[in-house]
């Protein structure tokens, strides 16, 4: 996002971190507007684990922010060196993190970044940098989202794959809470695998690999783990969890008590509803099975949790409407099963011939996507059109068939995968090739094309294609066309659309498309 | 939208079990299960003449199109039975238990095709019983969860 400088208070001669942004980003006024609101908000949060945002002036030439500076190593570094932490010291972290978000988003702000290079030490004391500032940055261009991607994926929530992730809560940090506190009990993350997709792909569909954790944090971090946002407990109640736990945190608490004091300031900080969990709606209540009842269990003293962390498999922390208005709420959790098994990626399947998941749509320049007893996709004055549709992000391994038909000569049917934002994958099929294209913001790079009369004028095909690991396999009716390598780190999730494009200048180009089914494999 | 509220009583009182694994949670010869795994399958409404407790998502009676979840609707003691979950879990006790497909399907309406619903709201989002025949939608029962 720009430069660190190391600086002296000519006053106090403290040492403090200048966190001077990029000048790219100093010419944008929604930047300018967001970071000022942000900062603004980060200069509230309390001093409990956190590094202290000093100063800041988004109306400089060269934006900046003034924090406190942290002489300490970060905790990937530690991790990187010494290997995972022991228990005290992972405790110590577990607290830590914990009471840094609890005072984070008890003044309304939300992380957005937090993994283990956030993370310093001080005095072997865990202090978390570098919040509120992440969002000025999602909210302006598309310039840092992808980078970003690139370096945190493994601590990002599930729905932070949502082509929309402005939307993301508070929920967010409590998933890289679990995500951080297991990568420096175990040396590696709980989604850990070869590529940023296939960390992506198992953040989206399976459970967190954590069974090198103690219990009972190991039942913790598998609860902040939850695919659900709502499914999350909160950054106090995850606290109060820490806090009431087990031998190791009282110990913990006992021999570090700068550490207690702060984690109890933080406790009883603010507490504005930042997060996306479930208040008032519990996972039941909203789609499931009503419960018989309730068993419900306080976390006042170690038996309490001991009894959760016996209760086996993951713990949900359940709030009910009759929880909400007291300060008891989040004194009390209820226990609920571990999911049977990965969760599932989404699926689609559509007949294209009526509006419903697919809408009609035409477009200032004149192209159109409408239904005609197939999905009719036109070009106007533009070369191309891309149709809005489903919204379902996919990641992983993926399957995408449709039924193509080019109406008229020149025209290309594309089908985007992998696309978030202005980025994606691009398949076209034209009269005479088939195509891949890597799309980054506007700028196209071809990965790979062969020659094939397939989808000639007024004949319809069947394409499929499979996404499986890093490769993209293309079939068209049943017979393999091309095979190519889908690599790139920034695009590990995204959504499936349609679209048609002008091969030639030979007037608008129209395509059709009828029969999808797109499915997580 | 066309809705045909207050007709609890006809609703689809469905009790729990009403598609345990071993009678298999209903597709008749004509359909084939959405995923392989896990048993019990979700049910394809896509082809076919099935019947199933599915949500139901979207319904447009002006564009005749409705989309629909299929799910794995159990009773508790089933539930468990099915996906091997020990006895101790809470959700065995429980007097109905669903499992998403997470597999948003759209289903042409039939033009003769009622909608049930129990209080005559937004059926968006609830748990329906659907009959299909050769894949269009003839029939969608609110189920009646007391």
């Amino acid at each position: 996002m720009g430069t660190v400088f190391l600086a002296e208070d000519e006053r106090s001669g403290r040492l403090v971190a200048v966190k001077a942004i990029r000048p790219e980003f100093a010419d944008e006024d929604e930047f300018r507007a967001r970071f000022r609101s942000e900062v603004n908000r980060a200069r509230q949060v309390p001093p409990f684990c956190t590094a202290e945002v000093l100063d800041a002036d988004p109306e400089h030439t060269t934006p900046y922010l003034v924090v406190e500076f942290v002489d300490g190593p970060s905790l990937a570094e530690v991790v990187e060196e010494q290997g995972p932490l022991t228990a005290g010291n992972l405790h110590s972290v577990a607290i830590g993190v914990a009471t840094a978000l609890a005072a984070i988003h008890g003044a309304g702000v939300i992380h957005r970044d937090l993994k283990p290079r956030n993370v310093l030490f001080s005095l072997g004391t865990p202090k978390v940098i570098d919040f509120g500032i992440a969002r000025a940055f999602e909210a302006t261009s598309q310039h840092t989202r992808t980078d970003q991607m690139v370096g945190t994926v493994a601590y990002m929530a599930p729905e932070r794959f949502d082509s929309d992730s402005r939307g993301v809560t508070a929920a967010a940090d409590v998933f890289a809470w679990g995500a951080v506190v297991a990568y420096a009990g175990t040396g590696r993350t709980p989604f850990a695998a070869d590529s940023p997709a296939a960390t992506a792909a198992r953040i989206l569909t399976q459970p967190p690999e954590v069974s090198g954790l103690p219990e009972p944090l190991r039942d913790l971090v598998t609860l902040t783990l939850a695919k659900e946002p709502r499914d999350r407990p909160s950054a106090h109640e995850l606290l109060e969890m820490l806090l009431s736990a087990g031998p190791q945190e009282s110990l913990t608490l006992s021999q570090r008590p700068e550490l207690r004091r702060a984690a109890e300031a933080a406790q009883h900080s603010g507490r504005h509803p930042t997060g996306g969990r479930r208040r008032g709606r519990t996972r039941t209540d909203q789609a499931g099975p009503p419960r018989r009842r309730l068993r419900w269990l306080p976390v006042a003293g170690l038996a309490a949790f001991a009894a959760l962390a016996l209760a086996g498999g993951g713990l949900y922390a359940m709030s009910t409407a009759d929880t909400e208005a007291g300060p008891a709420a989040a004194t009390r959790i209820s226990v609920a099963p571990p999911a049977p098994r990965a969760v599932r990626g989404p699926g689609i399947v559509d007949r294209l011939d009526r509006p419903i998941q697919w809408t009609a749509h035409t477009m200032d320049t004149g192209g159109s996507c409408d239904f005609d007893r197939e999905f009719v996709v036109t070009t106007g004055e533009s070369n191309e059109v891309q149709c809005p549709g489903p919204t379902e992000s996919f990641a992983g391994d993926q399957s995408i068939a449709v039924d193509v038909t080019v109406r008229r000569p020149g025209s290309c049917a594309l089908v985007w995968f992998r696309f978030a934002g202005r980025s994606g994958y691009r398949l076209s099929a034209c009269e005479s090739l088939v195509r891949l294209d890597l799309e980054d913001d506007g700028a196209d790079t071809t990965v790979t094309k062969v020659a094939s009369g397939a989808f000639r004028a007024g004949h319809r095909e069947r394409l499929r294609i499979d996404l499986r690991g890093q490769s993209a396999t293309v079939t068209i009716g049943g017979t393999p066309a091309l095979q190519a390598p889908i690599t790139d780190p920034r695009l590990v999730a995204g959504q499936v659309l349609l679209g048609a494009a002008t091969a030639t200048a030979e007037g608008p180009a129209q395509v059709s498309f009828a029969a999808a089914e797109f499915r997580s494999l | 939208m066309n809705r045909l509220p207050g007709l609890v009583a006809a609703l689809a009182l469905l009790t729990a079990g009403c598609s345990a694994p071993e009678e298999a949670p209903s597709p008749p010869a004509t359909s084939a299960p959405v995923s392989a795994a896990p048993t019990p399958t979700f049910t394809d409404v896509s082809r076919g003449d099935t019947e199933s407790v599915v949500k139901l998502l979207k319904y447009d009676r002006q564009a005749l199109a409705v989309v629909v979840e299929p799910t794995v609707f159990l009773d508790g003691t089933s539930f468990c039975t099915a996906f091997r979950i020990p006895g101790t879990d809470p959700r065995c006790e429980r007097d109905w238990v669903t499992e998403d497909s997470k597999i948003k399907v759209t289903l042409p309406l039939g033009t003769r095709a009622k909608l049930l619903t129990v209080r005559g709201g937004d059926p968006d989002g609830v748990l329906v019983r659907l009959t299909t025949e050769d894949g269009t939608a003839t029939r969608i029962a609110e189920v009646y969860l007391p």
